[in-house]
């Protein structure tokens, strides 16, 4: 066997390494698809028109089930960069990295989604609301963190610094729940103390987003991780070559 | 259909498969790069 293959014996193509992923998660994403199609047809088609906000309130289901895949991107943030603390491994901090990446582009939809709802209901795209500014926070503090990572040499300082960032970060996430609860709010309450203040159809179509969501979510992970552990297969081959020469 | 709820899903759609078109060059642009380290690595072994 050659030196090279000694040193880095997975030389399968990324064509291969796609073509492996589709095999390997064609029920996940014939589920994902099937449900997000479903959900969407639900959205449109089964809940009802509600009274007073009219049909521009149907952009609820996908609002609220993004912000439901980013609270729980940002938590697997948490428990990864918790575990890297623990365990020193770097699989956690992949975990951590890619989670935060689709935690922070399923924050960017609830954010622009939200004040396309609040433009024709409370007549202005923005309000300084407890629920939108600690949302907003959310968001800033999670692109600090992706662009931290991307500034910091690759080293075991990085992984420790970005895990305590992370669990860090985290503190805002139960803020931008209770947001409306603690505080006065124009934000509407889904989840009360009594349950859920909506129509049976509407509760189906909310349920069935949110699955079709988290379905989406453990999809996008998979894909991002990949990316990771090639991009670690790069930096780990060009410290190969550097040490040769 | 609302205006404003058509900008509001196409939005979440255009972003969902953006972002997996986004990931699929990556990960082509590191193979790409993988190639090429690989190559390189070869060339060093050969004596």
């Amino acid at each position: 066997m050659s030196q090279t293959a000694n040193v880095h014996p997975h030389t399968e193509s990324v064509s291969g390494m796609l073509e492996r992923f589709v095999r390997a998660n064609r029920w996940l994403l014939a589920a994902t698809g099937a449900l997000m199609l479903t959900a969407l047809g639900m959205a449109f088609l089964y809940a009802p028109r509600e009274q007073v906000m009219g049909e521009i309130q149907r952009i609820f289901y996908f609002h609220v089930a993004s912000a439901w895949l980013a609270m729980m991107a940002f938590l697997v943030v948490f428990v990864g960069s918790l575990l890297y603390l623990w365990k020193g491994d770097r699989r956690f901090d992949r975990w951590a990295a890619a989670s935060a990446e689709i935690g922070v582009l399923f924050t960017t939809i609830v954010l622009v989604t939200g004040p396309l709802w609040a433009r024709p209901v409370w007549n202005t795209w923005w309000t300084w609301d407890a629920r939108l500014t600690s949302s907003l926070v959310l968001w800033i503090m999670y692109i600090a963190y992706l662009v931290l990572r991307g500034a910091l040499p690759e080293s075991r300082k990085k992984y420790q610094f970005s895990a305590v960032y992370g669990l860090v970060a985290f503190v805002d996430v139960p803020i931008v729940f209770f947001s409306i609860r603690w505080w006065r709010s124009m934000h509407p309450v889904v989840i009360t103390g009594k349950g859920m203040n909506l129509e049976p159809e509407m509760i189906h179509t909310l349920a069935l987003s949110c699955a079709a969501f988290t379905l989406l979510y453990f999809l996008l992970l998979r894909l991002r991780l990949m990316v990771e552990r090639l991009r670690d297969e790069v930096q780990s081959l060009q410290r190969t070559l550097l040490e040769l020469e | 259909m609302n205006i404003y709820l058509f900008a509001g899903y196409s939005f979440i759609l255009v972003l969902i498969f953006g972002y997996v078109a986004f990931l699929h060059g990556k990960l082509h642009k590191l193979g790409r790069e993988l190639d090429e380290l690989r190559d390189r690595l070869r060339e060093k072994a050969r004596p």
